[in-house]
């Protein structure tokens, strides 16, 4: 079966289990309670400052070249290495290498979705390396051998009862109700990991020109715990998240916080400009920063579809969604889920495989109504759209029937003919599928209007 | 060098000149975007003193080094952890020096981590961390610390209990005036990690319910001398 049928079969399946959407409706309006407070409490104009964001990004996209050698030569400067990938395998291959050269047997990880886009655990799975995945949510989906659900919230489908079922068969821990107790257990079980992994490996929210720098945005200690420990520190990142200047981040950081979590700004954000220095006690010998490609150079150059190169990953799109609220993020089977999956997906996973993503919307504008960056997400979806159907070859009924819709479509007089013939079949459409049809009215305008005049 | 990147940045070229041509944005960024800006321009110490007990940390406010170490050596006595296990750290740095010297439980028992190659495991048992601070954020109230002031990177977030100690004229507004100082240091006084701490460690990733102490400090308290 395709991919496509697949993913109608879980939407199916999804949007009919009630109990996964009353988990769902519950932490969004938790989040939705705190955004909106958020956005009220610290910004005089939210507006404005998205205006501001999408303004410093649409610069940043025009001069990416220039601002990638700028940082490539400040970070290298320290003794940090840039490797540039092209593709998922060629960034995972590096990781791999690398992790055989320095005999590495453990890897402690941090939240990263750019190491999901290119399967960087199974790899490194696969070549014999025990891979410790150390943010909370990303933990308890690992333990589940499952995917996160959510870019942001990677256990958003788990309730605390499934977390403690899932914590006592995978840890041994005691039965408990309490998230506290749950996170404790979580802590404990990864304390060692950090002293003892040979590598850590995180992404990166900014990559920051001017001072060479990677900035890493977090909340639980696990991220600086990963940047802390381990003798090696390698950063997978999007040669797309750069900005220009280490004062962006006075923006991007609050905003991300915002829009992310509905924080002023989260608990760490880290900014790393390399190795250890001679002068300092501790940190990693060595950095490496992987800028990958992986179609974002195909997204650069595609008529309109720049902007959504300026995407900082916040989840809002995803969490304002109809379609994502009601078919889970697992439905997508994606690194990216919601709106802004729908748009790059099909590029960085090729286009005849994901294409059918840009039907999962309604178009109503909610993603690009929230979007802190003002990407036009429906339209950019409604793109896809157009260049799917443009792709697929249409079976000779559709076609027919197209054209003779077109043709209806462009008489008045068949149009008139077209609507009689509807209002008789009317009692008949249930027959087409489950949704119930309104009635069509007696009286069409144009027959009110002539009677009036 | 390979030569992916050279096809990379080549593909990523403009062909003519960019169109946007605006310059980023200038700076002070801040006032005109927050509405906390101003409020924190006039009374900062009181701003980051709020901020920082909205987000569960500890604010204490001193005369002098020597009511600073009443508070450190209090805050270190009625931490709940039993006092055979109790081990504290801290590094070398002028201020802290002076606090320490202040108290002679202090002298004594904050043991000074500098250049001293502690693996991750031994360290993984000081059940407190003493450290100096860069800037103290009043908009947000954050505490920005680097390698160097941090005495490295672990002091900080490995032990459970975070006590950072600064001075009232580390105190800066907003987070644009403390990147903007921190970058203007220029490279040989940066350090190679900095971070920007926002009360403590926490997380919401179980059904959005926020729980203190993730994998970072599970206490952070904040002592303020002048």
């Amino acid at each position: 079966m395709s991919e496509a049928t697949n993913f109608i079969s879980r939407s199916a399946l999804k949007a009919s289990d009630e109990t996964h959407r009353l988990k769902i409706a519950k932490a969004i309006a938790t989040y939705d309670t705190a955004v909106t407070g958020t956005k009220a409490n610290q910004f005089s104009d939210w507006q404005q400052a998205r205006t501001l964001a999408a303004a410093i990004k649409n610069y940043t996209l025009d001069h990416l070249a220039d601002l990638l050698e700028q940082f490539e030569a400040n970070f290298s400067a320290r003794g940090g290495k840039v490797f540039w990938a092209a593709t998922a395998d060629e960034a995972a291959d590096y990781v791999l290498q690398l992790a055989k050269d320095r005999r590495a047997k453990k890897v402690v990880k941090s939240k990263s979705m750019t190491t999901e886009e290119i399967n960087l655990n199974e790899k490194l799975e696969h070549a014999g390396i025990d891979v410790r995945e150390s943010d909370l949510g990303e933990l308890i989906v690992q333990l589940a051998g499952e995917k996160p659900y959510h870019i942001v919230t990677p256990a958003m489908h788990k309730s605390k009862a499934e977390i403690s079922a899932l914590f006592q068969e995978k840890l041994a821990a005691p039965p408990t109700e309490s998230a506290e107790e749950l996170t404790m257990i979580a802590r404990r079980h990864l304390r060692q990991d950090y002293a003892t992994a040979d590598i850590g490996i995180t992404g990166a929210n900014f990559v920051i020109a001017d001072a060479g720098a990677i900035s890493m945005t977090e909340n639980e200690g696990n991220g600086r715990l990963t940047m802390s420990c381990p003798p090696i520190h390698i950063v997978i990142a999007g040669f797309e998240k750069v900005l220009p200047r280490l004062t962006d981040l006075s923006l991007f950081l609050p905003l991300l916080a915002t829009s992310g979590t509905g924080q002023e700004i989260t608990c760490y954000n880290s900014i790393i400009f390399g190795p250890r220095r001679n002068d300092e006690d501790d940190g990693p010998e060595e950095m490496h920063v992987i800028l990958l490609d992986n179609g974002r150079s195909q997204l650069y150059h595609r008529p309109h579809f720049r902007e959504a190169l300026g995407c900082i990953r916040c989840g809002a799109c995803l969490n304002a969604c109809p379609v994502f609220r009601t078919i889970g993020g697992h439905t997508y089977n994606v690194a990216y889920q919601g709106p802004i999956g729908a748009v790059i997906s099909p590029h960085y996973n090729g286009l005849p495989q994901y294409q059918h993503l840009a039907f999962a919307s309604s178009l109503c504008g909610a993603c690009s109504d929230v979007c802190p960056v003002r990407i036009d997400l429906h339209h950019l979806i409604l793109e896809n759209r157009v260049a799917a159907i443009r792709q697929v070859k249409q079976n000779l009924f559709w076609r027919a029937a197209m054209k003779m819709f077109a043709w209806m479509m462009r008489s008045r007089l068949r149009l008139n003919w077209l609507r009689s013939f509807m209002r008789m079949g009317q009692p008949f459409l249930f027959l087409l599928g489950k949704k119930h049809a309104p009635k069509l009215a007696a009286k069409t305008f144009a027959d009110l209007w002539r009677e009036k005049n | 060098m390979n030569n992916v990147r050279e096809k990379i940045l080549q593909n990523l070229r403009p062909s003519s000149s960019p169109a946007s041509s605006i310059a980023p944005l200038s700076s002070p960024l801040d006032a005109s975007i927050y509405r906390n800006y101003e409020p924190a321009r006039q009374n900062p110490l009181q701003t980051f003193a709020q901020k920082l007990a909205a987000l569960k940390g500890e604010f204490y406010p001193v005369f002098d080094v020597a009511q600073a170490a009443k508070v450190l050596r209090e805050l270190l006595n009625n931490d709940t952890t039993p006092a055979n296990k109790k081990s504290v750290a801290r590094h070398q740095h002028e201020l802290l020096d002076r606090v320490c010297a202040a108290d002679p439980w202090l002298a004594e028992n904050a043991q000074i981590i500098n250049r001293q190659k502690i693996s991750s495991p031994d360290f993984a048992q000081f059940t407190a961390g003493i450290t100096a601070v860069d800037f103290l954020v009043a908009r947000t109230g954050s505490i920005v610390l680097s390698t160097a002031t941090a005495g490295g990177r672990r002091l900080s977030v490995l032990p459970p209990f975070h006590i950072a100690i600064a001075t009232a004229a580390q105190l800066v507004v907003s987070l644009d005036d403390a990147l903007k100082a921190y970058h203007e240091r220029g490279e040989s006084k940066r350090s190679s990690y900095a971070t920007i701490i926002t009360g403590p460690s926490r997380t919401s990733d179980i059904e959005k319910i926020l729980v203190l102490g993730a994998h970072g400090p599970k206490r952070l308290a904040v002592i303020v001398v002048g």
